[in-house]
């Protein structure tokens, strides 16, 4: 297992989060949408410009920044 | 006393879809989040039973993160509804149930309405609504809203739901000892002096969070002033520490409880191994969003609906035109044989009626078109799509990537998208999406926009539709263009700060339902556009004449004021009579094109309502191309008309930032009408 940050996840992988270090409100946002410890996450596809990516979050797809993905950290078998 | 139910759930999930259905009133619905803001009031009637519906707007938890979130935290935790219904989208329930939790844990008759059925069976995600019932402890009912399915037992159950004739025991959610411990000791307290008998609230006071004490002291006053309360909650705080649990810490475990408890009821409820519609999303977003095809499909999008409605108005335009000639002549005849004043007939008919007539004519056909293929796209969840290809520019101008959501609702009228800033979180990305959203053209300045490439810049030529379409498209890309420089300047300058983070949702692609669109949009949009004409066309009408008429010395008021503006406003590539139609417009941007065209025609108002004469008509008095651009650009930024400067002030509270929109689009239109007019002069 290795881990890294939500935003150096390539298109078409899965992990898993095993760690948030968001701060403020932010934080707050990604535990409404389920974004814990543990919750599996699958990176969908990036915009035209490569930020923010399209991660599929228990369900939902949610667009993150590249600095607010950077603070979440994920696991994943390479 | 009605009983009131109020409507919550997760934005986007169709929660004024299936007010709609139930109330038979008309919420503006669209396939993006934050299309609800602030509550929407409605009541049905079930034999002789009745029920009050407050629709809440959309939020992910009652945190509340947004101006949005506080109205839904606010209602359900302080003003006692009396039972609620969450709505959730049976394709994303894991999502919603997290929120739903929240609000079962404060209404004691909290159920559940499970909505597009119909969409997750097409998916392949099956749900089990009596496991899910059973799992929560809550009743739960699947509908299908937008076909009108399941509301009948929805209606059904929700009067069981008030009479308390439904088994709701909510199985709670299970916290931390510590957590545990301290809510059971403050929880009388709070509940014998306050009525407040909820986990929820009891919780966010010994965390101490700041925005919900707040929302609680403006309630009940300071809670220093209650000595008994600020030791209850001192002792809670302690409890909750001994237990090894800071306040710090606590709102994380509190919330990892309830999204770990979703995701145990979603277990038994509900079962999406066969889920196939993320992956048909990701091939439509390959395209719609793709790093190659994203933006230049986006374009293309905009210039077909551009295309369409121009080569799609002119008809209409025309037809509409001589019906109100031929209906001018009996106006007329009736004035004359009721033998009214020559003065009233004069204002009347060169007035009110003429300017009605313009209105009418030029304004409705391009947005009866324009409106159903917008209203479509948003159906189809396309406008997330557009924000999601636009963000990495609004992150560099320093605002928030929904801002493109906002000059979207801006798109429709400016009013709303100003209040629909609030879907922003950040207070300062908030005010730059509010100062530029003007920058968009809205309802009453759109049709104008078509109607100058039209009358100055197209006509005569071979695929004029198609070069309109194209100069249409150009003038919303300068529309964007703009909005990202001044947000850039704004947050360099006024508005100093870093973009703040957020989370933007991708709902899934809906096959939109095209009658009901086009029914929708004409009903809603184009007949609100026809009332806002007809309402403004009197007043104005007797303005414009009035000011056409009346002399001071030799000259009319209009001529007079043009005359003395004309060298300030010939700087900028118009002239005093295009400037004083903008100043006159200021109440609603509909009669500016008409107001200058009757400057112009010296009061005694001819034949105004076709596009040929009125074109005419401006190159008769030395109006050309030069011009018609600058007029153009000075539609695009000029000011907010009254009623959104209104909103605005409304929604900022604030004298400085209300006249800083004013003053901001001005300079921009100002400047870049003088760049444009200098180049010409040094160029051509």
């Amino acid at each position: 297992m290795r881990q890294f940050p939500l935003c150096d996840m390539k298109t078409g992988t899965y992990a898993r989060v095993v760690r948030l270090d968001t701060k403020g409100d932010l934080r707050r946002r990604f535990m409404d949408i389920g974004l814990v410890e543990g919750t599996p996450v699958e990176c969908l596809r990036k915009s035209p410009a490569g930020d923010p990516k399209a991660y599929l979050i228990r369900g939902a797809v949610i667009a993150i920044r590249k600095e607010d993905a950077a603070t979440v950290m994920v696991e994943a078998d390479l | 006393m009605t009983p009131v139910i109020a409507l919550a759930g997760n934005p986007n999930v169709g929660k004024s879809t299936v007010f709609n259905a139930l109330t038979g009133l008309h919420q503006h619905t669209g396939n993006w989040s934050g299309k609800t803001v602030g509550t929407a009031e409605g009541r049905f009637r079930r034999g002789k039973k009745e029920i009050r519906l407050v629709d809440l707007p959309g939020a992910y938890s009652l945190t509340a993160d947004s101006a949005e979130e506080e109205v839904a935290r606010d209602f359900l935790c302080f003003e006692h509804p009396d039972a609620a219904v969450v709505i959730c989208d049976a394709c994303c329930l894991e999502r919603n149930l997290i929120f739903a939790i929240q609000v079962a844990q404060i209404i004691p008759k909290t159920m559940l309405c499970v909505n597009m059925m119909d969409e997750a069976r097409h998916r392949g995600i099956k749900i089990d609504l009596d496991a899910l019932s059973k799992e929560t402890g809550i009743p739960a009912v699947g509908v299908s809203a937008a076909r009108y399915e399941g509301l009948d037992e929805l209606e059904e159950n929700m009067i069981k739901l008030v009479e308390g004739r439904l088994h709701t025991v909510f199985i709670p959610v299970r916290y931390p000892k510590a957590i545990e411990n301290a809510t059971e000791s403050l929880a009388p307290v709070l509940a014998r002096k306050y009525g407040i008998k909820a986990v929820f609230p009891v919780i966010k006071l010994i965390e101490s969070e700041h925005g919900f004490v707040s929302a609680f002291e403006r309630r009940f006053g300071e809670i220093a002033s209650d000595p008994e309360l600020t030791g209850a909650i001192g002792k809670a705080a302690r409890i909750m520490r001994d237990g090894g649990i800071t306040k710090k810490n606590v709102s994380d475990r509190v919330a990892a409880c309830a999204v770990l408890r979703a995701e145990e009821i979603c277990l038994s409820a509900v079962d999406a191994s066969e889920q196939k519609a993320v992956r048909r999303d990701g091939k439509i977003d390959s395209v719609l969003t793709g790093g190659i095809w994203g933006i230049p499909v986006m374009l293309l999008l905009f210039a077909g609906i551009f295309w369409i409605t121009v080569s799609g108005a002119n008809y209409p335009s025309q037809w509409i035109a001589s019906g109100f000639a031929i209906a001018e002549e009996w106006l007329c005849k009736g004035l004359s044989a009721i033998n009214a004043p020559p003065v009233l007939a004069d204002i009347i008919v060169n007035g009110v009626w003429r300017v009605l007539s313009w209105v009418v004519s030029v304004m409705l056909p391009p947005m009866a078109i324009f409106f159903p293929l917008f209203t479509l796209l948003e159906d189809l969840g396309y406008l997330p799509r557009v924000a999601f290809n636009l963000d990495r520019s609004f992150k560099a101008a320093g605002a928030c990537g929904k801002q493109a959501l906002t000059m979207c609702m801006g798109l429709g009228c400016g009013a709303v998208g100003v209040t629909g800033a609030r879907i922003i979180d950040s207070p300062r990305e908030r005010l730059i999406a509010i100062i530029t959203n003007c920058f968009v053209p809205c309802n009453g300045r759109f049709p104008a926009i078509i109607a100058i490439v039209s009358m100055f810049l197209t006509s005569g030529s071979r695929f004029s539709s198609l070069i309109s379409a194209l100069i249409m498209t150009g003038a919303i890309s300068l529309s964007v263009l703009m909005t990202l420089v001044v947000s850039r300047i704004l947050s360099k300058t006024v508005l100093k700060g870093v973009p703040a983070g957020f989370t933007l949702e991708l709902p899934p692609y809906r096959i939109p339902r095209i009658g009901k669109v086009i029914l929708r949009s004409v009903l809603d949009r184009t007949l609100v556009v026809l009332g806002r004409a007809v309402v403004v066309a009197l007043p104005a009408g007797i303005i414009i004449w009035a000011c056409s008429n009346i002399n001071i010395g030799q000259e009319t008021v209009l001529k007079t004021v043009a005359t003395a503006i004309d060298p300030f406003a010939r700087l900028f590539g118009m002239d005093g009579n295009v400037l004083f139609g903008f100043i006159l417009a200021l109440p609603a941007n509909e009669i500016a094109l008409p107001i200058m065209a009757m400057g112009y025609s010296g009061g005694a108002l001819a034949e105004i309502s076709s596009l040929e004469t009125t074109a005419a008509l401006f190159y008769a008095n030395g109006f050309g191309t030069v011009n018609a651009i600058c007029t153009l650009v000075f539609i695009l930024f000029h000011w907010p008309c009254a009623t959104t400067i209104l909103t605005i002030w409304k929604e900022t509270k604030s004298i400085k930032w209300t006249v800083l929109s004013v003053i901001v689009p001005l300079l921009t239109g100002l400047s870049l009408c003088f760049f444009i007019n200098i180049a010409s002069k040094l160029f051509i």
